[in-house]
């Protein structure tokens, strides 16, 4: 090997390493503390570990700290809404993308930082006028509810990366389609998306993962029926170290998942579509 | 055949008529509309609206005076931090692009971990992690390279970027990379048969082809990092300064203020605002620029 | 898979999902054919705990038909403002029956709801009502809430300290000063955001530089000159700051005392407690409670005007605050200190327990040095003054 290839692979090693320091340091703590049973200062690892508190956390113990019955159910609530959330906002969301691209439409800087907003403002003092206004509508503490307000929360990831996605595609490649005879929507099932895969695969996720994780809004609209797990989260967030823990460790499984599924099918459907 | 000629000639011209973007769009526009736009409105007219009920820029007034310096040092952090995560975000994905070896396969999987990993848990780890005898510093001690007695005070504006870069970066990368494999090989190879070094195909080919997807990664990080709670809260909470977030939070929580909160609000609205109107105006220049150069 | 089957998949999928999630709703909305008692509580994730795993089982068998559905608003004062946005937005929506019956609440609370007219006045009717005499009852923050509310616990801030490291614990608020110069940044609190103990700090900090504690807190009336006599007092506060660690919250500091960052700092004596018995701190941790005194405050119950099971709620609060759960839950699992007084417990309460919660801050201690917080708009002066004066 050149000398040449040897510097490259010691810096890509390297460079391997101190990634995997960097992302998995501060998750140690959080593994860590999901098996501490007792750790206090001034011992550098727990004094006494087991899984009691993922025990109590899975409702196979009775907890004196937690109220365990919420996690498991709560956990399947929050990934069926999730789901519910990424096909409807995708839905929407895909045209919406594609026109912004595509066409110039009058006010479409406006129409795009319109859906900036919930996220560039404060979202408490905006979900308490929502939650008099759902109330009103008797869409407070439903799940219909809940799922709307994560619409909100996760249609510009939606929007504005499929909007990225469709204007990086350049359009002599559609106008070379029409040009041989292919009608708007063939056109744009066999050309554009699957060009468009991989930004419409990342606006997904990222749909999926704000409404697995989505907090605020949920805490107001949904309670007191509605129990997502970020809620059962946030009661031992701080609090509770060991609890929160293994909640969030419970929370990385889904979305883990569904971003490999995601990518198995959509990249089928790629390969597919050039063919 | 004449049918679909015509035809044809209608979709190219399209840019400038009206129908079909408007049923397009509409969907997503009426939801926003409906659900957001009366509650963004009422926030902002009780930010003029003083204790007594009355229109008033007492409300202004008041956060100016005590809540300037958190103003902006939520303005310096997110700057920061969105444009260390930028950087370094677009240093990857063009490593990750460029460089099929096992070494970025694993990469291109490790780097993604914090993007399911939901910020309220973040903000925990980090502040085990970050504190004065957390993880990093009882490592460190360990090796030598700290004294436990003056460890690393990282509960200040350093810990809060790392914690807001750990995050970012890897959607950051999802995104920039997710562009980046839309750029063909070929412009690639084009680019380095006519004698581009490295640079040269980073700088000239990658980077301008993937802009709008550069530019939607910096306006969401930098949205995001405004609007975050839980970070600074636990990491930083009642220091001075803090983060308007939080201020946000105990307005609300202690005084029932919904009008100096609002205002907060306005005031994080507009420093997104700013960032924003730049990426859409340099995108609506890319629109154009970019038709021209293919015609 | 060609995009067609993709879509058709797609489609499938939420016609399912979609049927799923309305048969759900259905099963949620359906009225039960038990009586489901809703139950919001603020405070810590413990509270939830006592609702889910031991009262609310224990009140069902004693009320077969009863079941009570414990929901968790999040700690300290921003749970209570929840249930308040909730109980607003029901109370404007002019429904006839509200989602919630009862709830436990801060302080905090009694302030925002009063002349609202969103609660029921029940405690009197309760037979639990002749136990609870102390003042706490009957006035919250300045605002009269006789009738209206039972206290489910007392809660008191104290000073918590390693007894390795703080041979001499400070007695008082100038002893703690002196103390801070001689080990800079052992001392840590929240300042007064984040958290109810940093701010119980900074009100016991006033009540010792002003002496006025019984006008602040007691007596009244609130004269808006009073605030601009404290500039002085939170300017020295602001020089104490100097050589103390701010940290994050409640949590914050009892973490940093469990990393050993800080020798000491203020806590809630029920989340010291807790801490303690969950192994995050270290049994040896001891606390004292300073001269003049630091706040404390009680959570209350209270039952909202429209709410669809009042009945059953009025038996549940009494349920909690009878003498027999209150020394068996509240005392004895929790070692918080009770709500009702504590004289009619005497005798239920085993002397380990005694001994463990009333060791370092005994009930002379709480007689004398444990103050109520301050009324209502003083306040609210004090945290302003506090970011005004302290940079």
């Amino acid at each position: 090997m050149s000398v040449k290839r040897i510097l490259i692979l010691t810096a890509e090693i390297v460079m391997l390493v101190l990634v995997f320091l960097i992302i998995v340091g501060p998750m140690m703590s959080l593994f860590i503390w999901s098996i501490a049973h007792r750790w206090y200062w001034p011992n550098t690892l727990p004094q006494e570990v087991g899984l009691e508190y993922w025990k109590q956390a899975l409702g196979l113990h009775t907890s004196l700290a937690i109220g365990a019955i919420s996690i498991v159910p709560a956990f399947l609530l929050s990934l069926l809404i999730a789901v519910v959330v990424v096909i409807i906002s995708m839905l929407i969301a895909i045209p919406a993308g594609y026109a912004l691209a595509k066409y110039r439409i009058p006010f479409g800087a406006f129409i795009m930082f319109l859906f900036l907003m919930p996220n560039a403002f404060p979202q408490q003092p905006i979900f308490v006028n929502l939650l008099h206004i759902f109330t009103r509508w008797g869409l407070a503490g439903t799940i219909q509810g809940v799922i709307l307000v994560h619409i909100l929360v996760g249609l510009v990831f939606g929007v504005w990366i499929t909007s990225a996605t469709f204007r990086s595609i350049p359009s002599y490649l559609e106008e070379a389609a029409h040009s041989v005879g292919a009608g708007s929507l063939y056109t744009f099932f066999h050309i554009t998306l699957p060009l468009a895969a991989p930004g419409l695969l990342a606006s997904s996720v990222f749909v999926f993962i704000t409404s697995l994780d989505e907090f605020t809004g949920t805490f107001f609209i949904g309670l007191p029926f509605v129990n997502t797990l970020p809620m059962t989260l946030y009661s031992s967030s701080g609090y509770n170290m060991q609890f929160a823990s293994v909640i969030a460790i419970i929370l990385l499984i889904p979305s883990i998942l569904f971003m490999t599924l995601i990518q198995k099918v959509l990249k089928a459907e790629y390969v597919g579509g050039m063919g | 055949m004449g049918q679909v000629a015509v035809q044809a000639k209608q979709v190219v011209r399209r840019e400038v008529s009206l129908p079909p973007y408007l049923l397009l769009l509409l969907p997503a526009l009426t939801f926003m509309l409906l659900m957001y736009g009366y509650p963004f409105f009422s926030s902002i007219t009780r930010s003029f609206i003083n204790s007594q009920g009355q229109f008033s820029f007492e409300n202004y007034q008041k956060t100016v005076d005590l809540y300037l310096k958190d103003i902006g040092f939520t303005f310096v952090v997110t700057v920061f931090s969105t444009a260390v995560s930028a950087g370094l975000a677009i240093l990857l994905a063009v490593y990750l692009r460029l460089r099929q070896s096992s070494i970025s396969r694993v990469l291109g999987g490790l780097y993604r971990v914090p993007i399911f990993i939901p910020f309220v848990v973040v903000a925990q780890m980090m502040t085990t992690f970050l504190a004065p005898h957390g993880l990093l510093n009882l490592t460190l001690a360990k090796v030598g390279m700290v004294d436990i007695k003056n460890p690393l005070q990282l509960f200040n504006f350093y810990g809060l970027t790392f914690g807001f870069v750990w995050k970012m970066i890897p959607f950051s990368v999802l995104i920039i990379h997710g562009g980046f494999q839309m750029i063909d090989n070929s412009y690639i190879e084009a680019a380095r048969s006519c004698g581009a070094g490295l640079m040269r195909v980073i700088t000239r080919v990658l980077i301008p082809m993937n802009r709008p997807s550069i530019l939607v990664a910096l306006v969401l990080v930098y949205s995001q990092i405004v609007g975050t709670f839980t970070l600074p809260y636990m990491l930083i909470g009642g220091k001075i300064p803090t983060t308007i977030t939080v201020d946000i939070a105990h307005r609300i929580n202690y005084f029932r203020d919904f009008g100096v909160a609002n205002t907060l609000g306005v005031f994080s609205y507009l420093l997104v605002l700013a960032t924003a109107v730049y990426y859409l105006k340099s995108s609506v220049k890319k629109v154009t620029g970019s038709q021209a150069s293919e015609r | 898979m060609s995009p067609k089957r993709f879509i058709l998949v797609c489609l499938f999928v939420l016609g399912v999902i979609g049927l799923l999630v309305v048969g759900g709703q259905e099963e949620v909305n359906a009225a039960p054919a038990p009586i489901k008692l809703v139950y919001m509580t603020a405070g810590d994730v413990n509270m939830l705990a006592l609702g889910q795993n031991v009262l609310g089982p224990a009140f069902s068998k004693k009320y077969p038909g009863v079941s009570l559905m414990t929901v968790h608003t999040g700690p300290g004062d921003a749970g209570s403002r929840l249930i308040f946005e909730k109980i607003s937005a029901e109370a404007e929506s002019k429904k006839a029956t509200w989602d919630v019956d009862v709830a436990m609440v801060h302080q905090m609370f009694m302030k925002w709801a009063e002349g609202k007219d969103l609660l029921l006045p029940y405690a009197k009717e309760l037979s639990t009502w002749k136990y609870v005499t102390s003042p706490f009852a009957k006035s919250s923050l300045g605002v009269s809430v006789e009738g209206y509310v039972m206290p489910m616990f007392h809660s008191q801030t104290a000073l918590a300290y390693n007894p390795d490291f703080v041979k001499d614990p400070p007695k008082n608020y100038a002893d703690l000063v002196e103390w801070v110069k001689q080990n800079p940044r052992k001392f840590g609190y929240n300042g007064i955001k984040g958290g109810m103990s940093g701010v119980a700090f900074s009100v016991g900090w006033v009540y010792w530089k002003t002496g006025k504690n019984e006008k602040y807190a007691v007596t009244g009336p609130f004269d808006k000159a009073e605030a601009a006599t404290w500039e002085q007092a939170f300017k020295d506060l602001g020089e104490f700051n100097k050589n103390v660690t701010i940290t994050g919250g409640n949590v914050g500091t009892l973490d940093a005392l469990n990393r050993g960052e800080i020798w000491m700092g203020p806590v809630w004596v029920d989340m010291f407690f807790t801490f303690m018995n969950e192994g995050k701190l270290d049994p040896k941790t001891r606390m004292i409670l300073p001269e003049p005194g630091m706040p404390g405050q009680p959570m209350y119950f209270v039952i909202f005007k429209k709410a669809a099971h009042a009945k059953e709620a009025k038996r549940f609060v009494e349920f909690v605050t009878s003498p027999e759960t209150q020394a068996k839950e509240i005392v004895m699992r929790f070692n918080w200190y009770p709500g009702i007084d504590g004289s009619h417990l005497k005798g239920a309460i085993p002397p380990e327990t005694f001994n463990k919660i009333y060791k370092d801050v005994t009930p002379a201690d709480l007689a004398k040095k444990g103050r109520p917080f301050p009324l209502g708009e003083y306040f609210s002066a004090m945290l302003e003054s506090y970011e005004k004066w302290v940079k």
